[in-house]
């Protein structure tokens, strides 16, 4: 009976350590190439307005990204720790919008109709971190996007980007050092909100 | 005495089995989720990222002020002239122009990669030029990578400097330029002297040649500017910033 119980518990134990980095591969292979193809299908919808699309985007962006480590990540152990609960959770409501925004823009500039994403390596760094290198090509030109994957409350998701090597969240937490050394976070959370109705209002025009 | 020993390697039996059954719950429970648990070691990754990109800024004002010129000369002068340019020559063509140039480029990245021991970079760019030269047609087609998939890797006296351990020293932001440190600056000097265009006679040409060069480009990339003015809180340290890391991913590949 023990000998029973134990090859069971063994064959258990094998099944959680030795597969869990092939299901990890394809789960975050699938969670990318998901969102990659929902992301342009929004794009391309000719009938939804630039409000509704950036809408579609932001509930992409929450399904896909860790938003609440990225936040914490832009503002670094020490720029979080100065803030208030209360302005955490606005901020990252604020950082959210300023990535999806970012990243709806970056894309809406591409030309969509013939963008190709090539899915090149998927790399373990640790049992809880993989990056996924892709290589993203339209008519314009070509350049290499790294996703960088974290494994959080048993759920896959993105927590930060690299786009020819630079970072998302290195290129904002630099801003927002910067921002803080001399202004408060209330200030910093003011500056976020009229920077987004700015963009609300202004449309880009090349 | 039997019965002493059996009752022993019972015990040590479900010692084993409780201990699997504590790796098996250890390992299908997520990763810790409270607010600094797991945070510490994804704050770690992130700061060394940042350590390893930041540069010094002394001259910050300076800078701050050939950013202020340089977004002027942009908004005032450069989109126009790009954006009558977009309108009169199509698309293609530009992009011919663009393919143009590049090729041209041929000498500098070859000596570089040669300085920098890059061998098979330097026989890529060697075919890639003979190629695009020939079937390109004088370079106006990349057939090299259109066709074959082979790309071009920019290599310049910046990364050579680097690649013998020079570091970015000071940041640097150049009127007209834009963003870059002391390190690249001073490499434009050996760059500019493996430009063919340097060697046109008249410098009023050269001129025409660069400044045809760059409204070229810039027509090609017209919103990219404007998109990261819009979607940065501060666009001087953003662009100095993405140079930094876009020059430490150029020198380690």
């Amino acid at each position: 009976m023990n000998k029973i119980t134990l090859a069971f518990l063994t064959a258990a134990f094998f099944s959680v350590t030795g597969f869990c980095g092939v299901d990890a591969k394809a789960e975050t292979d699938n969670i990318l190439k998901k969102t990659i193809s929902q992301g342009i299908e929004i794009l391309k919808g000719k009938e939804t307005s630039d409000a509704q699309k950036l809408k579609l985007f932001d509930g992409l962006l929450d399904q896909s990204c860790h938003t609440d480590l990225m936040s914490m990540l832009a503002l670094g152990r020490q720029g979080w720790g100065v803030f208030k609960t209360e302005q955490r959770k606005e901020f990252t409501i604020a950082f959210v919008n300023l990535m999806t925004r970012t990243y709806y823009s970056k894309l809406n500039q591409a030309d969509v109709t013939n963008v190709k994403v090539e899915y090149k390596d998927n790399i373990e760094i640790s049992k809880s971190k993989r990056t996924l290198k892709t290589l993203m090509s339209s008519s314009d030109n070509g350049f290499e996007v790294c996703y960088k994957f974290a494994l959080r409350k048993g759920r896959w998701a993105v927590y930060d980007m690299e786009v020819e090597g630079i970072s998302l969240i290195a290129s904002y937490r630099s801003q927002f050092t910067d921002f803080l050394k001399s202004k408060s976070p209330a200030e910093l959370l003011l500056e976020m909100k009229s920077n987004d109705e700015k963009f609300s209002a202004v449309k880009v025009v090349p | 005495m039997l019965r002493g020993i059996m009752r022993n390697i019972e015990v040590k039996s479900r010692v084993v089995v409780a201990a699997f059954c504590c790796t098996l719950i250890a390992l299908s429970l997520p990763a810790q989720d409270d607010d600094f648990g797991d945070f510490a070691e994804f704050e770690d990754e992130m700061q060394k990222k940042v350590d390893a990109t930041s540069v010094p800024d002394p001259i910050e004002p300076v800078n701050r002020s050939f950013f202020w010129f340089n977004d002027k000369l942009y908004f005032y002068a450069l989109k126009p002239v790009c954006r009558a340019y977009k309108t009169v020559v199509p698309e293609p063509p530009r992009r011919w122009t663009c393919n143009f140039f590049r090729n041209l480029g041929f000498p500098k990245r070859l000596v570089n990669n040669l300085l920098q021991l890059k061998w098979r970079g330097a026989a890529e760019e060697l075919r890639n030029f003979t190629f695009n030269s020939t079937a390109g047609v004088l370079g106006l087609f990349n057939v090299s990578e259109s066709h074959y998939g082979w790309e071009a890797r920019d290599e310049d006296f910046g990364q050579t400097l680097a690649y013998y351990g020079a570091g970015p020293w000071m940041a640097v932001h150049l009127p007209a330029l834009g963003p870059s440190n002391l390190r690249d600056s001073l490499g434009m000097i050996p760059d500019f002297a493996l430009d063919p265009i340097t060697y046109v006679d008249a410098w009023g040409t050269r001129l025409a040649i660069h400044s045809g060069e760059v409204i070229n480009e810039t027509s090609l990339r017209l919103g990219v500017y404007e998109g990261i003015k819009s979607e940065s809180l501060d666009p001087y340290r953003f662009l100095q910033d993405a140079y930094e890391q876009n020059r430490q991913k150029k020198i380690k590949e």
